[in-house]
């Protein structure tokens, strides 16, 4: 008769277990996949995943340094127009912006003591940037014109403390000013730090059509390492896996990931040290989505 | 006071059946108010704290955000515990509270704290709370979309951004203002901003920074107003226009002047739409979508709402640019419907099968109808008991109610009425030829009939209602689940207890008069003559048959413990929930792309009418999800459409596992969309046990976990034993070098300023075009955005004029590479940081096996202490599902025997007798084995719905018992011999406990049968209790009456040998 009072309570009880281990199955199901490094993809798998590989093998890293700089006008370029004999400037042709060659009559200056014209000439081949008399004034020792040949510049680039290590003269580098570019290399690097915490290094840039406008900004990449490399993979290609850079290797329809001791870096290509042997068959793009399978199971959604 | 009550009733007979029409009449007015929903809602009361601090790490969010809000909310009352989260750019505090208390009186509370704590907020951040919605408020879905082909005003196709400006400002502010409506969510695509991209080495061509930039847009953009001027008496108001308008205007702002010549945002800059840096986003069908979420203010009806925010979706839609509409996506007013149409086929079924059985038992139509009547007066009033209560109408509440069950009391009471008033006819018949009762005479019987068995029937009643009470103590989501259930059967017996006092016999008394003969008619001849010999056998054989029935308990109770078994069984929501979880740190765009994957292929099948998910958070941060998740709905076509129809939505999604088991980079975790939200409203440690770490430092406090875990792992029975993963989130982080910075004249605050609006872009003001308005942001354009390098060799500007040389040789620059005093590094950092009560807090949990859950948590206690070493500040704190199974069976120990106890105490009360209450008392487990054979026979588990069924099962035993050892008793007590009184009682008793029987257990059958949505919760509870009422009855009738003979053949014996012997002096 009494058999009831347990048996109600037992079957209460029963259901409120059976409900906590239906739950730890569950929990069970994401756990099982445990610590492995390789990943299983069929064709049709990798082929959705968009899966690419390369062979890794020797190349050349090209370890590049961006950094702002500014076309200065060459000083040796430059001459200033003066005249010989104090005098009235009786003519004064070019205006600012006009070119004139060596040796060209720019102008005329009556003398005061002799009351003799001379002719003035300009000193060298190049443009008008300054003009700084007009005709009927006293030279009075001043300079009348500035005479600036363009047809080379230099562009001053500011290499910081942290960044000159990797510099030196005779890098090759590309320059870009705002609608330019041109490969050209370091023809100079400043001995001492005088414009500030900057040392300049300077390029000398042929300038025919005008196209680098002295004083404006340009930006070059200082090519500061060009050196081949036994093995190297690219930077896509490598996913941290355990904390660990690693990429992954195929052979057949397993991935596995291989940990790597990396070298230098261009951005694009990084050299291994090791971890990985020569000619091996490694993921280039979508290298994260084996990361993704490999490491899913932790994928969890926790509140 | 019983017999007073019935006294009254049959006099004021009239009274009682107007007072019936007020009844009606309050019953049907409550109906109009009730709530009805597919599922209760089994949330608990919180409110969600969201803090949207854009930019913001999840180290900076928890210091600078949801540790000053968590801290103020602290000493609420009524406060059950917060929890918190600080992930990026959100910090989302939880706070629940006790049970019962009211959420708008809690919303009050944080309110009031939350404006103490704005000011030690950083400036710009403002938490607010989440909408005032439950897990059952996300009631409509759709998406915005664009018809193929067709393109905007400017004849730009329409992309995800001016769908989300589509969204945003014609379909939300008309939405958001259908009644019952909390908030319209909004996920997917871009919120527009006007992007001002500046070009680093054009700034540095003119000395400029970003802030520069900034702070000219800043300055160039607004109206004033200027007061007002009289003039001629007439007022004229001043003002100043001066907003940003256009791109072009935008262009034309001057950031400088150099030279006298001005410099524009133009030259340095490129102004464009451009995409927030977003947090979320959507698709359907495998394509980027902009959706939309219509939440349902708490306590409104759901399938009301669904409804006229369909109808408003559908005059949105005029209103909406050509091409452009919104498509449905997910309607909660098709669950609510199926369930409810499926509730009613059940309800109507049931009630009709009961009138029939009624009906052909009773032989007499007006006592069928009125006992029929009981069934719809009861429901009016438990509808109003549900309206006054709060509890929704759903397939939980309205699950369990058999009418069968409701209208026992009825029948018994109507049964003896028509037995009493046929026999009064025949007398009256036999003393004069064709004499009407009298009236007076009539109402005689009805009252004497009606209390000659009112008290077994209130009894038994009463019993059933009583048996319900162990499941008030279940609490948390059990209890949510099952209490609206206990409480609409409680509260629909006692309508009917009530009913059978007052109105029963009122109807009795006004409607059956005439000549009532009473028909025995075939089927209960038929019965009687069936059950005649087979009681006798059962008296002679009543040892024998003793045994037997042990035997079956025996084996019935080892056939209970073969039963798989399921904790409730899962509602059918008609659709499919996938969650797709990728590892931590997956960006947004990558996320997408996975999850286009996944809705192609889950397209692919035929049975899905369309797929669609929610990536990341939206909006309102409802959901704090990180942009690894996603939330997918696949939502399925009618079964009639599919290739398949009889194929079973378990194997569908395990079809659909195995299709998306191809897809690499993904997990996946199936559900349904209520089911989905509910574990993510609830959320909290879902392992058996969950051991928190609390303290200060992460690194230790992973530390200490770790430790945990290993210790815990090696214990018996530990399986799946984890760390909360909080860590793995790579962060880049650019950290300021103070020498460097020192060295030249740098503020860390200028480095960080540099790096926020280059790579997060910083807000300059807001571009408004009418009501719309859009952010106007200063940051890097992307190409240099997305280069990690190029940070380092960003141009930090170095203070001073601003000003660059005049192009001299040996000018100094004035600006720094970033990479000069700031270090770039990546690393992991946490992903998010989670507190409880505030503090940090990481989880160890572990699942056990094969052992006891309690010796498992106590072994582990004493384990971790001794081997564990914590330094001070850090403690733990034990949780998990072994709480609530302590908890719950500590509470049923003590519930489950005061129930027993309450029973008998009902039965000692009814009889007097111990022997004789413990005779009924046998047909509780009888009852048990039919149930437990049924779900053996349909292949269903013991669940916590089944259990519900045993529990009705229970008190429907007893009530047959009670009808049946009633009148053998008053036979007894009348002066028959006892062999003679238990063939003559149950004989007589035959026809109302086949009734009883018969009623309660046709109103379950076609809940048993339904395979409509939401059948499968009700399922198994019908299904025990049909199976159960056939086996205990079967056994009422035979066994009681030879358990009977037995116990009271003794008395007899003892009787006659002291009869025999003389009374002793």
């Amino acid at each position: 008769m009494t058999v009831e009072r347990p048996l109600a309570a037992l079957m209460l009880l029963a259901i409120l277990t059976a409900y906590s281990l239906a739950m730890s199955a569950h929990a069970a199901k994401g756990a099982e996949q445990g610590h492995r490094d390789t990943v299983q993809l069929t064709d049709d798998q990798a082929k959705l995943a968009q899966i690419a590989v390369a062979t890794a093998g020797p190349g050349t890293l090209r370890q590049t340094l961006p950094v702002f700089g500014r076309i200065e006008p060459i000083p040796s370029r430059a001459a200033v127009v003066q005249a010989r004999f104090p005098g009235q400037i009786k003519a004064l042709t070019p205006n600012v912006g006009d070119a004139v060659s060596r040796g060209a009559i720019i102008g005329s200056v009556e003398a005061d003591d002799s009351l003799q014209r001379y002719s003035l000439r300009a000193p060298i081949s190049g443009v008008v940037v300054k003009r700084m008399a007009a005709a009927g004034e006293a030279t009075a020792g001043r300079n009348l014109l500035r005479i600036a040949d363009y047809s080379e510049v230099w562009a001053q680039l500011a290499i910081f403390p942290s960044q000159i290590s990797r510099v030196s003269v005779g890098q090759s580098l590309i320059v870009r000013g705002d609608d330019v570019r041109v490969d050209a290399q370091i023809d100079w690097l400043a001995p001492a730090a005088d414009h500030g915490p900057a040392r300049m290094a300077r390029v000398v840039l042929a300038n025919p059509d005008g196209r680098w406008a002295p004083g404006t900004t340009v930006q070059a990449d200082i090519v500061t390492a060009v050196t081949d490399a036994a093995l190297v993979v690219e930077t896509r290609a490598i996913q941290r896996v355990e904390g660990r850079p690693a990429v992954f290797v195929r052979e057949g329809n397993r991935y596995e990931a291989h940990t790597l001791t990396l070298g230098r870096s261009d951005g694009r290509v990084t050299e291994v040290l090791g971890g990985l042997t020569p000619g091996a068959e490694y993921v280039t793009a979508n290298s994260y989505l084996l990361k993704a399978e490999l490491e899913k199971s932790s994928a969890s959604h926790d509140h | 006071m019983i017999n007073a009550i019935v006294r009254a009733a049959v006099e004021q007979r009239w009274l009682i059946l107007a007072l019936m029409l007020v009844w009606i009449g309050i019953g049907v007015w409550s109906y109009r108010a009730l709530p009805i929903d597919a599922v209760p809602d089994i949330t608990n009361v919180q409110v969600q704290i969201n803090t949207a601090a854009p930019g913001y790490s999840p180290l900076e969010t928890e210091q600078r955000v949801t540790f000053p809000v968590e801290t103020a909310l602290s000493g609420l009352p009524n406060l059950a515990y917060t929890r918190s989260l600080s992930r990026y750019a959100l910090s989302q505090v939880t706070v629940v509270f006790e049970e019962g208390t009211d959420l708008y009186f809690a919303r009050n509370l944080i309110n009031e704290r939350l404006s103490a704590v704005r000011s030690q907020l950083p400036p710009g951040l403002e938490p607010e709370m989440g909408p005032i919605s439950t897990g059952l408020g996300e009631i409509f879905m759709y998406a915005v979309r664009a018809e193929a082909g067709a393109t905007q005003g400017d004849g730009r196709p329409w992309d995800a951004m001016a769908l989300r400006e589509v969204q945003d400002w014609i379909i939300r502010p008309q939405l958001v203002l259908t009644p019952g409506v909390a908030e319209v969510n909004s996920i997917g695509g871009y919120n527009k901003q006007y992007h001002v991209l500046p070009e680093p080495q054009k700034l540095l061509a003119w000395g400029l920074s970003m802030a520069d930039v900034n702070e000219a847009l800043a300055r160039n953009n607004s109206n004033r107003g200027a007061g007002y001027v009289e003039r001629n008496g007439q007022q004229l108001l001043v003002r100043s226009p001066g907003l940003l308008e256009t791109i072009e205007d935008i262009e034309q702002v001057v950031v400088t002047h150099r030279d006298g010549v001005p410099v524009l945002i133009r030259d340095v800059a490129e102004v464009a739409l451009g995409r927030e840096l977003r947090s979320g986003a959507a698709t359907v069908s495998g394509e980027e979508a902009v959706l939309g979420t219509a939440m349902m203010l708490l306590g409104e009806n759901s399938r009301a709402v669904a409804r006229d925010v369909a109808e408003r979706v559908e005059t949105i839609n005029r209103s909406l640019p050509d091409g452009v509409y919104m498509q449905t996506m997910y309607d909660r007013t098709t669950l609510v419907d199926k369930a409810i149409s499926t509730v009613q086929k059940n309800l109507l079924e049931g009630a009709l099968l009961v009138i029939v059985v009624l009906f052909l038992l009773l032989g007499n139509v007006r006592a069928a109808l009125i006992t029929a009547a009981v069934i719809p007066l009861a429901m009016l009033a438990t509808i109003t008991g549900m309206v006054r209560t709060g509890v929704s109408a759903n397939l939980m509440s309205l699950g369990a109610l058999d009418f069968g069950l409701i209208v026992d009391g009825a029948v018994i009471v109507v049964e003896n009425c028509i037995r009493r008033l046929s026999e009064a006819q025949a007398q009256a018949n036999q003393g004069a030829r064709d004499r009407m009762l009298a009236l007076k005479e009539r109402l005689h019987v009805v009252y004497t009939a009606t209390s000659e068995v009112i008290r077994p029937s209130l009894f038994g009643v009463g019993i059933i209602t009583v048996v319900y009470i162990p499941i008030f103590s279940l609490t948390g989501v059990e209890g949510k689940m099952f209490h609206p259930m206990a409480a609409t059967v409680v509260m629909a017996l006692l309508a009917a207890m009530v009913l059978s006092v007052t109105f029963v016999p009122a109807a009795v008394a006004v409607f059956i008069r005439g000549r009532v003969a009473e028909k025995e008619n075939l089927l209960i001849r038929g019965a009687k003559s069936v059950y005649e010999p087979l009681l006798a056998t059962a008296l002679n054989l009543r040892w024998a048959l003793v045994a037997g029935a042990t035997v079956l308990v025996i084996a019935s109770g080892w056939l209970a413990t073969t039963l798989g078994s399921e904790f409730v069984p899962q509602l059918d929501e008609g659709d499919i929930a996938v969650q797709s979880l990728r590892i931590t740190g997956t960006g947004l765009g990558q996320s997408l792309e996975l999850q286009a994957q996944v809705e192609q292929r889950v397209s692919e099948f035929p049975q899905v009418d369309v797929a669609f998910a929610r990536v990341g958070t939206a909006e309102v941060a409802t959901d704090p999800m990180p942009p690894n998740i996603a939330d997918g709905y696949v939502m399925l076509t009618p079964r009639s459409e599919w290739p398949d129809p009889s194929l079973s939505k378990a194997e569908l999604i395990e079809q659909m596992e195995e299709a998306l088991e191809g897809l690499v980079g993904n997990n996946y975790e199936f559900s349904q969309p209520i089911q989905l939200r509910f574990n993510e409203l609830i959320s909290g440690v879902r392992a058996d046990l969950g051991i928190k770490v609390f303290g200060d430092d992460l690194d230790q406090l992973l530390a200490g976990a770790q430790a945990i875990q290993r210790v815990v792992a090696t214990i018996d029975g530990a399986a799946d034993v984890r760390v909360e993963q909080v860590s793995g989130l790579p962060v880049l982080s650019v950290i300021p070098d103070r020498m460097a910075l020192a060295r030249y004249g740098v503020n860390v605050q200028d480095v960080q300023d540099l790096v926020a609006t280059a790579v997060g872009g910083e807000s300059a003001g807001l571009i408004f075009d009418g009501d719309r308005r859009f952010e106007l942001v200063v940051r890097l354009p992307e190409r240099l955005r997305q280069d990690v390098r190029t940070l380092e060799n960003l141009p930090l500007m170095l203070p001073g004029d601003g000003q660059m040389g005049d192009g001299q040789m040996g000018d100094a620059p004035r600006y720094l590479p970033l990479g000069e005093v700031a270090r770039v590094e990546l690393a992991p950092a946490p992903a998010q940081i989670s507190r409880e009560n505030g503090k940090r807090r990481v989880v160890v949990t572990a699942n056990v096996r094969g052992r006891d859950l309690g010796s498992f948590v106590e072994e582990a206690q004493t384990r971790i202490n001794s081997e564990v070493d914590l330094p001070a500040g850090y403690w733990l704190d034990y949780g998990g599902t072994f709480e609530q199974l302590q908890s719950a069976s500590q509470r049923l120990s003590i519930v489950v025997p005061v129930t027993l106890a309450l029973i008998l105490g009902l039965l000692l009360m009814a009889f007097g007798s111990l022997k004789d209450a413990l005779i009924i008392f046998t047909g509780v487990p009888l009852a048990l084995t039919g149930g437990v054979a049924m779900l053996w026979l349909r292949d269903m588990p013991l669940s916590i719905s089944a259990g519900v069924g045993f529990i009705a099962l229970s008190g429907v035993a007893v009530l047959n018992g009670l009808v049946m050892l009633s009148f053998i008793r008053e036979l007894r007590a009348d002066g028959a011999e006892l062999e003679r009184a238990i063939r003559q009682g149950a004989l007589t008793r035959l026809r109302p406990v086949l009734m009883t029987a018969l009623v309660a257990s046709l109103g379950f059958v076609p809940m048993a049968l339904n395979t409509g949505t939401g059948a499968e919760v009700q399922r198994p509870l019908a299904t025990v209790v049909i199976g159960g009422i056939v086996s205990s009855t079967l056994l009422t009738l035979l066994l009681l009456p030879a358990l009977y003979r037995i116990v009271h053949g003794r008395d007899n014996e003892q009787d006659k040998r002291q009869d025999d012997q003389g009374v002793p002096a």
